[in-house]
């Protein structure tokens, strides 16, 4: 070791290599730089020239001395020198590391850790053993030899870089009964990493430590010592904080914060220490709908589950139930379900089913969208849960127009009122301002909703009483009746924006909103015997999945157990029903490390400024060399842009790694944007490469058929995998089945599905005929939603949606097509799949240049030009629905009018 | 199935070596620029109905005009004289250079020139053949194919400008190439041609980079056609000396050009073929001094 006043060199026998300088200088000038070559034809008439200019090639000064400066750096650098070298270690006994780990260490840990390694390289550089002896050991891993006794420097440092805060609070006699296990030679430099909150015993703890040598205390260099936040209380609708310190002299501030699930931050609330006070508290002014969504609250800026307190069903959004009345009304855009279930997502919990399951469950809302099909029982039972404080609302509709019961709030006349359209004088009408005693009151109302039909109450004395809402001609939007504790709400319009525009404007929202908030809270029972680990706090207070060593809580316990090894802080029970189990408790003191006996000595963390300025000294060596490579290419005159940008791209590859990312996005960005604004059909990527391309040349020669004989003008076809890209694009995908194809993802299944239930197309193709068997079709299918089939009959629409039809062949004829045999008229009446076996991607195929590809048998020609007819009438079909399916009544419409 | 028309041309263009759809395209530019040879004279093309002066020979009058209207008219042909024109490009390893990624090799222009003027001709219904070539000189598209596939196919050679001794009388002959080797060699050569009544035109073609010497530092030249390589200490000082040697052998060029009564012109590579070809096609449409 050499000390030069604060600078020291840990290694410095490698300065004896500085005496080669000299050496290197005079061989790096001997060797002049490689010229550039080039070609250069008319170096004849160089001739004679060249012989003028003899100086011999040096290598520049200026590049000598930057070279020396490397070679420079790199010494000095491996001679390791240190600033301020640190020397806290006196006599030669081992360094011994107690470590609270409990959770109030995690405040600083990072200062804590950089502290005992640089202890631990002190003790490096002045060979002495290490023991690190923290209080809590991982109670998932077996403690091994190494970690319990007095080991090496490398291997210390090892286990320091492995410990980590617990969040439970950690018994310090573990510390002193692996102490006694040592053998220690003389007197121990015994470090105290301590996390400044008091234990009953650490008088006795300070003096066990000790008596193995001389003791020095680690604490925080903080005013304001370790913090516990404390579950909030309910009380009525306010939140209040409490937060607890260990000191109780000095004013002081802290910030609490709530959290929502996402982790968006909700509101803060600051609370302030009183001096002489060692607890302060708060309440949490937030909006009701806010305070609903708190998933957690903790101190800010503060790691460590102590300042972490989290929330469970008591505090969660209100449920709301939303009955389904059947399967395909969830449809986007079309559905009576789609825009309740987006008005209600941001402030309430939404359960859908049956009314039966649904009511059984605690709610607080329950909606039904328009229907009209309640037996007596089912009111019967409706109209109890809703007597029971329930607050029901209802949405008219086709059905509830013709066929009202009793379960709402008012009278309906039969059959409703429609305004505007072609037979009627009125005009789609807005919406009145809301009275002041209706719920609504004060809601703003945007000036283009605009209600076309609704149904009408009939004239009653208390109809003005139960209306929330009126059009502008005062006509009720709004009724609403209270039932006993419950209240059933009418709304006059349909839940989708078939009959108004109220469910696209953000009054339909607000409404709802207001609605839920009138209902009342539920506590929910959770009705289990244990409460399995759901989610469990790590040290420094971060939710994650339940640790190995997590074991349930017992259900109904009188008291809540404390956290520790067996019950971590986190999440306990099931979704929808958790209990939460926070470090924070009003019981049992909280107080500052006191009472030591004589001959303790404490520092603070911050104490270790040494300064290791070898990595610094490689660093600039790498890079100075790294200065000279690009000096010496640019001297041979070989940087052009290419290799410039090469060397750019390797120095900069880790910065650019997630603009890279970036670019990919956009790519597909750019994808998704091709394949939207241009309409395009798209074949299945089978994985068989030669099947793929034998569906892609197939929907090419169709493309191109369809471009010059139809008013459609599609885009170059592609290749889709329901894998990787988004269905939604395209009207019709063709799957020319392959025998090698593998069975499909249930993550692609479900994309088909979806694809096939909003409305696409899929033209399966079994193209190798009686080739592949039903079984495996079946196989390949598996999962898919593949409606009944029949027979497409010589009505169905595909014989006439362009041209005319007997039968759909392609490269075979003659075999059945078969399609949905009750198309549903959520899309259209087209069905969602075709299935045949004709193989008409052959008989489409052609090359660029409009060649086809394969002979179709036996028709020829004729065959072909039926195939291309069929590829017409099917993207016709795809594209324009079933509008031609009134052809197929004109015979009997004709016969009506009695021609 | 019908084929698209894009289709059937596609197939028929399948044949065409490449240089010679490139050469059509910087032709067909230069061609609606220029206007020659739109003048009456002997030929078999119609060309105008002029009204009978005296002077003109009976046997010239069109009766079935003059039978519609009032005057006679007299039917006249346009002027049609067939020359043939040799062409040659220089097919040494010193022409297959080229500075640049985006630059074409001296090569690749030299043969876009030659094919372009050579459609040019065709059109003008010249007759072309290669003067390194054994074949006679003829026109129509046939003759463009036949001259692109055979500039194409010749591997690189430094047998220098060919002599030739039958060329008929009043041909023309027309060089492309880079003129780098002695002075004396290119001036036996254009002296040898041009006794035999052959009137001709010689087009340097030039790398920017040769005309530039853009080198700085320390340079290792090497030559294309077998010289030793040179290396060079500090190449910027000899920029000037350089630049001074190349105006003067293309002074030189100049001169034998000159003596010969034959034209002379510069091309660079970075510089657009068409105007090249103007040039060139405008001074070909001259008559020769002689």
């Amino acid at each position: 070791m050499l000390n030069l006043g604060a600078l020291s060199f840990a290694a410095p026998l490698a300065l004896a290599a500085l005496i080669t300088l000299p050496l290197l200088w005079w061989l790096l000038r001997a060797v002049p730089p490689a010229p550039q070559r080039v070609d250069f034809p008319p170096l004849r008439l160089l001739a004679g020239l060249l012989a003028r200019e003899e100086t011999p090639a040096h290598t520049p000064l200026w590049l000598l001395l930057l070279r020396m400066l490397v070679a420079a750096l790199l010494i000095l650098g491996i001679a390791h020198p240190i600033w301020n070298m640190a020397n806290r270690l006196p006599g030669s006994g081992p360094l011994i590391l107690a470590v609270d780990n409990g959770w109030a260490s995690a405040t600083d840990w990072a200062a804590k850790v950089r502290t005992m390694q640089g202890l631990i390289d002190e003790a490096a550089r002045t060979s002495r053993p290490v023991a690190v002896l923290p209080a809590i050991t991982d109670p998932a891993v077996p403690p091994s030899a190494a970690a319990t006794g007095l080991t090496t420097a490398a291997e210390a440092h090892r286990i320091v870089g492995g410990l980590k805060p617990f969040p439970w609070s950690g018994e310090r006699s573990a510390i002193t009964g692996r102490l006694d296990t040592l053998n220690i030679d003389g007197s121990a430099n015994i470090v105290w990493i301590a996390d400044g909150v008091g234990q009953d015993d650490d008088r006795s703890f300070a003096e066990r430590l000790q008596r193995a040598g001389s003791l020095r205390l680690l604490a925080d260099d903080e005013s304001l010592g370790p913090l516990m936040l404390l579950p909030p209380s309910l009380e009525g609708a306010e939140i209040t904080l409490t937060v607890r310190r260990t000191i109780t002299d000095g004013e002081a501030t802290v910030v609490v914060r709530a959290v929502d699930a996402d982790g968006k931050g909700l509101g803060l609330q600051s609370l302030t220490f009183v001096d002489g006070e060692n607890e302060t508290s708060a309440a949490f002014s937030l909006p009701t709908d806010l305070r609903n969504r708190i998933a957690r609250l903790e101190i800010q800026n503060r790691a460590g589950a102590g300042s972490v307190a989290l929330t469970d069903d008591r505090w969660r959004r209100r449920p709301v139930g939303l009955i389904a009345t059947s399967a395909t009304d969830t449809q986007p855009l079309l559905g009576a379900r789609y825009y309740l279930r987006k008005a209600l997502d941001p402030f309430s919990e939404i359960r859908e089913g049956d009314y039966q399951e649904l009511i059984d469950s605690k709610l607080s809302v329950l909606i039904l969208p328009d229907y009209a099909g309640l037996t007596e029982t089912d009111q019967a039972a409706l109209d109890s849960w809703l007597r029971a404080g329930g607050v029901m609302v209802r949405f008219a509709g086709p059905a509830l127009a013709r066929q009202p019961d009793s379960l709402l709030p008012v009278t309906l006349r039969s059959g409703g009122r429609s305004l505007g359209g072609t037979m009627s004088w009125s005009r789609p009408t807005g919406l009145a301002p809301f009275p002041a005693d209706s719920p609504f009151a004060g809601l703003p109302i945007p000036p283009d909703v605009q209600i076309r039909r609704q149904v009408l109450a009939e004239p009653s004395l208390d109809l003005p009483n139960r209306t929330w809402a009126t059009l502008v001609d005062g006509t009720p939007l709004v009724t609403a009746e209270r039932r006993d504790e419950g209240l059933l709400v009418l709304f006059h319009v349909t839940s989708n924006s078939e009959w108004s525009d109220l469910p696209l404007s953000g009054l339909f929202v607000d409404m709802l909103r207001r609605i839920v908030s009138e209902s009342r809270g539920v506590l929910s029972d959770t009705g289990r015997a244990t409460l399995p680990p759901l989610a469990s706090l790590d040290g420094f207070g971060i939710l994650g999945p339940p640790t190995v060593t997590a074991t349930a809580i017992e259900a109904g316990g009188t008291a809540t157990p404390v956290a520790g090894p067996r019950h971590p802080p986190g999440l306990y029970g099931a979704d929808g029903a958790t209990l939460a189990l926070n470090i924070g408790t009003a019981e049992g003191s909280f107080g500052p490390i006191t009472d030591l006996p004589a001959g303790v000595t404490t520092e603070s963390y911050a104490g270790n400024d040494e300064i290791d300025i070898k990595p610094w000294l490689l660093l600039a060596a790498a890079l100075l060399l790294l200065a000279d490579f690009v000096i010496a290419l640019g001297l041979r005159g070989l940087l052009r842009p290419a290799l410039t940008g090469a060397l750019a791209l390797m120095l900069f590859s880790a910065a650019a790694a997630p603009d890279a990312q970036a670019q990919t996005a956009r790519s597909d960005d750019r994808a998704a944007m091709e394949a939207a604004l241009q309409t395009r059909l798209a074949a299945m990527d089978t994985g068989v490469p030669a099947s793929n391309e034998v569906a892609r040349a197939g929907l090419y020669g169709l493309t191109q058929a369809l471009n010059r004989r139809s008013a459609t003008d599609l885009g170059e076809p592609v290749l889709v995998s329901p894998e990787r890209d988004d269905l939604s694009f395209y009207p019709l995908i063709y799957w020319r089945i392959d025998r090698q194809q593998q069975a499909m993802s249930d993550f692609a299944v479900s994309k088909l599905n979806d694809f096939l239930k909003n409305g696409g197309l899929l033209l399966i193709d079994q193209a190798l005929g009686d080739g592949l068997g039903g079984a495996s079709l079946a196989q390949l299918l598996r999962g898919l939603n593949v409606p009944p089939l029949a027979p497409a009959g010589e009505d169905h629409v595909l014989t006439r949606s362009f041209y005319l039809l007997n039968d759909f062949p392609g490269r075979w004829a003659d075999n059945q097509v078969w399609v949905e045999r009750d198309a549903s008229a959520d899309n259209d009446g087209v069905s969602s799949v075709v299935i045949g076996v004709n193989d008409w991607g052959s008989a489409w195929a052609t090359d660029d240049a409009g060649r086809p590809l394969y002979a179709v048998t036996p028709g020829g020609d004729v065959q072909r030009e039926m195939a291309y007819r069929f590829g017409v009438n099917l993207v016709m079909y795809a594209l324009t629905g079933n509008y031609k399916a009134d052809q197929v009544h004109v015979p009997a419409i004709m016969e009506r009018l009695g021609q | 199935m019908t084929r698209s028309l894009e289709g059937r041309a596609e197939v028929a263009a399948a044949g065409l070596p490449p240089l010679l759809v490139r050469a059509d395209r910087v032709a067909h530019t230069v061609a609606q620029g220029v206007h020659g040879r739109r003048r009456v004279g002997t030929g078999e093309t119609f060309w105008q109905f002029r009204q009978y002066q005296p002077g003109d020979t009976p046997a010239s009058i069109d009766w079935r005009q003059s039978a519609k209207r009032d005057h006679v008219f007299v039917r006249e042909y346009e002027w049609e004289a067939a020359q043939s024109v040799w062409l040659w490009r220089d097919a040494s390893p010193s022409m297959s250079y080229s500075s640049g990624r985006d630059l074409p090799t001296k090569r690749d222009r030299a043969e876009l020139l030659c094919v372009a003027l050579a459609g040019l001709m065709v059109r003008a219904g010249e007759r072309v053949a290669r003067l390194d070539g054994n074949e006679r000189p003829a026109t129509g598209r046939v003759a463009l194919m036949r001259l692109a596939t055979g500039l194409t196919k010749q591997a690189a050679t430094s047998t220098g400008i060919p002599a030739r001794a039958n060329l008929p009388r009043h041909s023309r002959v027309v060089m492309f190439g880079d003129f780098l080797d002695p002075l004396e060699q290119t001036a036996a050569a254009v002296r040898g041609l041009s006794a035999q009544g052959v009137d001709g035109h010689l087009m340097q073609i030039s790398d920017p980079v040769e005309d530039a010497w853009p080198f700085a530092g320390r340079v290792q030249f090497n030559g294309l056609e077998g010289e030793a390589s040179q290396l060079v200490g500090r190449a910027e000082t000899l920029r000037q000396a350089y630049r001074e040697r190349l105006q003067q052998h293309r002074a030189g060029l100049q001169a034998i050009c000159d003596s010969c009564g034959w034209g002379f012109g510069l091309h660079r590579t970075d510089h657009s073929p068409e105007s090249a070809l103007m040039a060139l096609f405008v001074r070909l449409g001259q008559r020769s001094p002689r």
